[in-house]
Parts: C-alpha cells; sequence; structure tokens
C-alpha cells in the first residue's frame, strides 16, 4: 500500500507506447521493505525486478494451469460425449434391438404352434427377420462390446443360445406337422424356457449395465467440477492480470502496457467462449438425456413387457397344464407395462405418443383380460381364436398396433439422442485447441509485456 | 543475475508445448477386445431337475379304494335329470365343466387338426354329456394341471376331473372316484437301441417321471437301492424331449401314457412287464354322490354296450400292440 501511495502522484502520466522506461528514477527509487509495508501484497514481494520477475512467472503458471485445465475439461467432456456417442449408446440400442428381436421371435413362434398345423407363412417370415436380425446385431454387438467383457460375455450367451433355441423351434415345428402336438409344445416350451431363462437375461445384463454407463457418461459430459475450477482459475489470472497492470501503470508510470492489455482482452474472451460453449454443451447433453435416452428405455422396456404379455397369453393356451406360471407373468408383466407408461413424460409430441401407447396397452390388456376370462370358463376354441385371430379386436393386431407405436418412440427418442450429442459434440469442437491458441498467445504477450520492465534492471 | 528476459520466454514454450501435449491426449484412445470362454449350454426342458431319493413312504390303506358308489336303478332319460340331483343342476347351467389335460397324447390332448379335444379321457368326458343333455358336445373343458386336479375338484371349478388319474387311498380321501375306466400299470419306455430290457436294468440310468405322479414316486423309493438318477419334469413329454436330447435313458410312467409318447416317437420301444397298478377313475367331489352314482351308470352302459371298447379301438387300438382288451370290471360298495 505505501508503495502505491507513494506512486499515486504520477500514476496518470502517459507514455509512449511500448517506448523505453520514462524514468530510471521509477527503477532506482528506493523499494519499501517488507517490515514497512506489511498488508500490500504486491509490496510484500520485495525489491522491484523481485516482484517483476514473481509476476511474470505468477501469470505464465496460471496462463500455463488454465490452458491444461481447460483443454482437460474440454478433452474429459468431448471423451465422454464421444464414449456415450460412439460406444455406450450404440451398446444400448443394439441391447434393446437384440431383446426386441428375439422377445418378438418368441411371441411369434408361440403365435404361429397356436394357429395349428400348417405354420402360416406371414408368422414365419416375421419369424426368420427376427432371428435373422438379432444375429446380425449380435455380430455388431459383439464387436461394439470391445473392451466391456461383461457385454461381451453376454453377448456371447446369447449368440450360443441362438442357434439351439432356432434348433428347437425348428424341432418343435417339425413335431407338429406330424401331428405331435404335445411333443411339439413341450420343444416350444424348452426354447421358451432358454429365451426367457438365459437369453433374454443376458440381454438385460447388458442393456442394465450399459443404460448406467450412458448416464454416467452423460454426467461426465456435462460434469461441471472441472469446469467450475478452470472458471475459477480464470478469474484468479484476469484478477492477477488487471492488478499487475494497475501497480505497473503507477510504478512506472504508464497508463498502458499493450500486451498485457491485449492478453487481459485475449483471457476474457477465452472465459466467455468458454462458459457459452460448455453451458451450451451440457444442455445439448441434459436434452440428450431427458429426450432421448430416457424415454428409449422406457419405450423399449414397454416395448419388451408387451411382447412378454403377448408370449405369455399364447404359451399359456398352448402349455399351461405344463407351465402354470405364465399367468403369473403376464399379471406382474402388466402391473410393471402400467406403472411404466405412468411415468411416461416430456415433451408434447413424446406426450401424445405416450397418450397413444397408453389406449394401445389398454386394448391389448382388455384383450388379454377377455382371453383369460374365456378360457377360464373353458372355451378354449374362442380363447385361442382371440388369441391368434387376425381380426382388428384379436390380440395379434392390437398387440402389434402397440408395439408399431412404441417402435415409433423409440425412434424417435433414438434421432433425438443422436441430434443432442452430435450437437454437443459440435459445441466443443473447437474450443479445445482455440482455447490453448488463444492462452498461447496470451502467455507470449505477457512474456513480451514485461520484458521491456524487466530489462530495466540488467 | 542471470537475464530475465530470455528465462521468461521458456515458460511460454512450455506451456504451448504442454497445451499441445493435453490436446494430443485427449483424442487418442484404443479399444482391446478380451478372449471369452465358450461353454457348450446343456438346455432341459423347464423345471427338470434330479430328484435325490427318499426311503419310500408307507402306503395308506383303506381297503379297496376302487369300490365307488352303485349306480341308480334306473338312469335318468337324457334331458331329464332328477330334480334336486347336481346333473339337473348341470343340465340346468347347460354344459358340464370337465378338468382335463391338453399335453397327454392318446388321453386328454388339444388336436391339431380340428382345434378341440381329443383322447380316451375326453371321449369318457363326452359320454356323461351325453347320458346328461343327450349330446356329447355340451361340455366346457378346463386344463387343469395334475397338482391341481384334487383342489379343482374339490372347490367345484369342474364338475369331474379325467385326466390318467390313479385312484388311490390318499386321494380318495378327498374325493370321489367313479369306477375304474382303465387300468393301467407302470412301464418303462426307451430308445429302440437301448440295452434297458426291464426295471433290473435302470441301475446306475438316467430315469425321467413326471413330477408329483405316482411314478416318480415308485422310482425314487427303489432309486437308493439301484443308484438310479431319478429326473422330474412338470410334464411327461417334457421326459420325450429330454429321451431324444440324449440327457436321459428311461422314461419311467404309466403304460397308458408312455403309448401316448411311442405314438409321437417311433423309434422309441415300451419294455418290461408293469410293475405297478394304476386304476384310472374319474374324480367327483364328495358333496354330490349322486353324479359319482350316475356316471358309474354310465360306465357300466359304457361297458356292456360296447362303448368302451369302441373308445379303446378309436384311442388306443392302433397304438398298443395285441388284442384290444375287455374294459375293466366294475366294484361298488353301495348306494348313495
Amino acid at each position: 500500500m505505501a508503495v502505491l501511495e507513494e506512486q499515486e502522484g504520477i500514476a496518470g502520466g502517459v507514455a509512449p507506447i511500448g517506448g523505453p522506461p520514462a524514468a530510471v528514477t521509477g527503477a532506482a527509487a528506493p523499494v519499501s521493505t517488507p517490515a514497512s509495508a506489511p498488508t500490500s501484497r504486491l509490496g510484500a514481494l520485495g525489491s522491484t525486478p523481485r516482484r517483476l520477475r514473481v509476476l511474470a512467472g505468477s501469470l505464465l503458471g496460471l496462463l500455463l494451469l488454465t490452458g491444461v485445465l481447460a483443454v482437460t475439461t474440454v478433452a474429459a467432456r468431448q471423451s465422454a460425449t464421444t464414449a456415450a456417442r460412439q460406444r455406450t449408446a450404440p451398446l444400448v440400442v443394439d441391447a434393446q434391438a437384440i431383446d426386441i428381436a428375439l422377445s418378438d421371435a418368441d411371441a411369434t413362434s408361440a403365435g404361429s404352434f397356436l394357429e395349428g398345423r400348417i405354420e402360416p407363412a406371414a408368422l414365419r417370415t416375421e419369424y426368420l427377420a427376427d432371428t435373422a436380425r438379432a444375429s446380425a446385431m449380435l455380430a455388431s454387438a459383439e464387436q461394439a462390446a470391445g473392451s466391456s467383457s461383461e457385454a461381451s460375455a453376454a453377448f456371447q450367451t446369447v449368440a450360443t443360445d441362438l442357434p439351439i433355441y432356432t434348433g428347437l423351434v425348428a424341432t418343435a415345428s417339425a413335431a407338429e406337422r406330424q401331428g405331435s402336438y404335445p411333443l411339439a409344445a413341450a420343444y416350444l416350451a424348452e426354447a421358451n424356457n432358454l429365451m426367457r431363462s438365459d437369453m433374454l437375461p443376458a440381454v438385460t445384463r447388458v442393456y442394465t449395465v450399459e443404460s448406467s454407463g450412458l448416464t454416467t457418461d452423460e454426467g461426465r459430459a456435462s460434469g461441471s467440477w472441472l469446469a467450475v475450477l478452470t472458471g475459477g482459475v480464470l478469474l484468479v489470472l484476469l484478477g492477477l492480470l488487471v492488478a499487475t497492470q494497475v501497480w505497473m501503470g503507477r510504478r512506472f508510470r504508464r497508463s498502458l502496457n499493450v500486451p498485457l492489455a491485449v492478453a487481459t482482452v485475449l483471457v476474457l474472451v477465452v472465459g466467455v467462449w468458454f462458459s457459452l460453449s460448455l453451458a451450451a454443451q451440457a444442455t445439448h447433453v441434459d436434452s440428450a438425456g431427458s429426450s432421448g435416452s430416457a424415454p428409449l428405455a422406457t419405450f423399449t422396456q414397454a416395448r419388451i413387457l408387451a411382447l412378454e404379455l403377448r408370449a405369455d397369453d399364447e404359451l399359456t393356451l398352448l402349455t399351461r397344464d405344463s407351465v402354470p406360471s405364465y399367468q403369473q407373468d403376464a399379471s406382474s408383466v402388466a402391473l410393471s407395462l402400467n406403472r411404466l407408461l405412468a411415468t411416461g413424460n416430456g415433451t408434447a409430441s413424446e406426450q401424445m405418443l405416450t397418450g397413444q401407447v397408453r389406449r394401445e396397452a389398454a386394448a391389448v390388456q382388455a384383450v388379454h383380460d377377455r382371453i383369460r376370462s374365456t378360457d377360464r370358463s373353458g372355451r378354449l376354441p374362442s380363447a385361442v381364436a382371440l388369441a391368434s385371430g387376425a381380426g382388428s379386436e384379436d390380440l395379434p393386431a392390437l398387440s402389434s398396433n402397440l408395439d408399431a407405436t412404441l417402435a415409433t418412440g423409440v425412434d424417435r427418442a433414438q434421432q433425438s439422442f443422436g441430434s443432442s450429442m452430435a450437437a454437443a459434440d459440435a459445441d466443443l469442437s473447437a474450443l479445445g485447441w482455440g482455447t490453448a491458441l488463444l492462452l498461447s498467445v496470451a502467455a507470449a504477450l505477457v512474456a513480451f509485456g514485461f520484458r521491456p520492465r524487466i530489462a530495466e534492471y540488467r | 543475475m542471470r537475464p530475465l528476459a530470455t528465462g521468461s520466454r521458456r515458460p511460454v514454450a512450455v506451456a504451448v508445448v504442454m497445451l499441445l501435449a493435453t490436446l494430443a491426449a485427449a483424442c487418442s484412445s484404443a479399444p482391446s477386445s478380451a478372449p471369452v470362454a465358450v461353454t457348450t449350454p446343456d438346455v432341459v426342458p423347464a423345471g427338470a431337475h434330479v430328484v435325490h431319493p427318499t426311503p419310500p413312504s408307507p402306503n395308506q390303506t383303506c381297503g379297496d379304494p376302487t369300490a365307488s358308489l352303485a349306480p341308480p336303478a334306473t338312469m335318468p332319460t337324457p334331458g331329464a335329470m332328477p330334480a334336486g340331483s347336481r346333473m339337473a343342476q348341470i343340465q340346468a347351467r347347460g354344459y358340464l365343466l370337465a378338468g382335463v389335460d391338453q399335453n397327454t397324447y392318446l388321453w386328454g390332448y388339444r388336436d391339431p387338426v380340428t382345434g378341440g379335444f381329443s383322447g380316451f379321457d375326453i371321449d369318457m368326458v363326452r359320454q356323461v354329456s351325453q347320458a346328461i343333455f343327450g349330446s356329447p358336445d355340451k361340455v366346457i373343458y378346463v386344463v387343469v394341471p395334475n397338482a391341481d386336479r384334487v383342489q379343482a375338484v374339490q372347490d367345484g371349478e369342474v364338475d369331474l376331473v379325467a385326466e390318467t388319474m390313479t385312484i388311490n387311498c390318499q386321494r380318495e380321501q378327498s374325493v370321489d372316484f367313479s369306477t375304474v375306466y382303465y387300468v393301467a400299470g407302470q412301464q418303462i419306455l426307451v430308445p429302440v437301441n437301448s440295452p434297458i430290457a426291464g426295471p433290473a436294468d435302470l441301475g446306475g440310468k438316467r430315469v425321467c417321471a413326471t413330477e408329483g405322479s405316482t411314478s416318480l414316486q415308485n422310482l425314487v423309493g427303489t432309486a437308493v437301492a439301484r443308484g438310479v438318477q431319478v429326473w422330474a419334469v412338470p410334464n411327461e413329454t417334457d421326459c420325450l424331449v429330454m429321451l431324444q436330447q440324449g440327457q436321459i435313458d428311461a422314461i419311467s410312467t404309466d403304460d397308458a401314457i408312455l403309448q401316448g409318447l411311442r405314438a409321437q416317437d417311433p423309434n422309441t420301444k415300451i419294455v418290461g412287464a408293469t410293475f405297478t397298478n394304476e386304476p384310472y377313475g374319474m374324480a367327483i367331489s364328495k358333496a354330490h354322490p349322486e353324479l359319482t352314482s350316475f356316471v358309474n351308470g354310465v360306465l357300466a352302459a359304457e361297458r356292456s354296450d360296447g362303448t368302451w371298447a369302441r373308445i379303446y379301438a378309436d384311442n388306443l387300438g392302433p397304438y398298443v400292440p395285441g388284442p384290444n382288451p375287455t374294459p375293466p370290471p366294475a366294484t361298488y360298495r353301495g348306494s348313495p
């Protein structure tokens, strides 16, 4: 304080920019001793040359720290965004698609057995398409799983089970064609058991693990502590830059040290750019979660549950005698489905879709109840007709309506996730190297700004 | 003192290098794949499991459990059931509720051609419908799991159960049985190329039976001595699936059921003599003795007028070798 006050009278003096030191007196002037100015931060640093060196070092150190922190922040967010976009999200989507293909194959095969000895061509085609899709997706998903040993082990399980499953269904089909109806039903029940006790749980495991991985990625992609730390260091840097210029202005009677002033502006630009970009990116990541991965999970789970409900009804009619638990499963599935649909929220178009899903799910559950009551009162042929008929009020039509709507929801959510994450990625595209470049220039300017002052003391 | 001006440039260079290095580091990460061990899955039917041998429980005794109520002196005409009787209530309802199986080939199963129910048990039920309504088709079939048969009759969920159900003392305590309409016995089904020729060859082999069946109890009782590995499955057809998949060596249950399994797989054979006696009867609630008596009247008529022989010829004739048997005789213990 003592030094600054002592210089107050000449602080307003104007000096040519970048010119030689105006007065040697400044340099030669006796500086206050640490004892005489215990409260001055700059003064506490001792002699002017020492102060200059410490200031220059501090500023360059802070610039380096800011740069490293900023680049690390951007890199961390980018790697999280990239991980979410390129690995985790595709794995989740693949797992869901495999789950749906397998569930649909299971429901379709049960349905075609319900139809009787001659397998309907349309159901046969659908079953083949489902297994082909599951098989193809498994191959790509196993590759995408890469280092995730849990995911690849689970996909491996499904991959080894799938040929066994299709073999059992084919055996059931052959038995059915020869009129060995109970044997056909037994093979189908075995296939279904393999699907439900081993294959679908494996896919669900991937889905659960990678979904939480996605949430983690999304959290990391919009993680704030590193950004806040960077911002804090940046503020300290700005403060020190301003304080340095004020002190130098007074000490050397220069109103403006242009290199330092430009460096200050650059740091300010970096600060504004950095915070605006990160805020925009975080918003995009948030919307990727709220209108992307969250509804994606809801719609997919609902889709899987709806398919399971349909298969439960078909298998009850086919093999209830041996496995009476299908209806227990059906009621818990229906419960989960309703709970899931009750939590639906989000954008207006999504709500509209959810409303449609609720209506169609209610229709499916109504026909499910009708099938149950018809079957319980012993009118099996009528129950079978409801469960396998081609009418618009029968289970297959209502179930596929619901499935199509849920599939639309899945597609939309997937697109929304993709575009939001792409936007989040774009928000950071130039920020990393841009920040590094600007701060490097600022560092050079600081060095350049200090050089003449320090030179005066040689 | 070392000139500061040159020293101050170094941090700039260091800063730039470090910033670039950080940027570069942020851009590279290579995934690596770990080899995954493959295990061959052993797929068995749902609920299949090995049963550990337990000593046989002592059989309950109750005299002759197959002795049933005598038929009424004169059978009522179809469509004119005596007032106040259970049959009259059924007639008023318009249909008979029958508990059956839908997966036991030749006995109670859904015919893939007609979509309806077929089998020996089903024909027994149709005769009862014929006697009440004058039409064999006034039946609503309720598929009842084997383990729930007694309960379904006790709860009145069905009027009767016709489901390859062995009459025994334990069940007799809870429900009434009609007279015997078929006598089965436990036998063994093996692949045609199997060396197993009878119960004596089962030592050290894997044998399958239906969960909760008397066949399973018989096997488990003898398993201690013979070292038989006994598999229990929810449905007898699951045994055939396991046999075809090479997971068991033999199936042991009622010959009646084995004939249905063999009919579905010509590469199997039934070996050895029957080693148990399993008289089948229809289970009816103890609350309606007049219905049991009425059903016994229906069965008596079937025995004498050749209906039983026709039903046997229709359902079992093509699949059971040897001449068609005569119907099992009825034994009665009194009138309601």
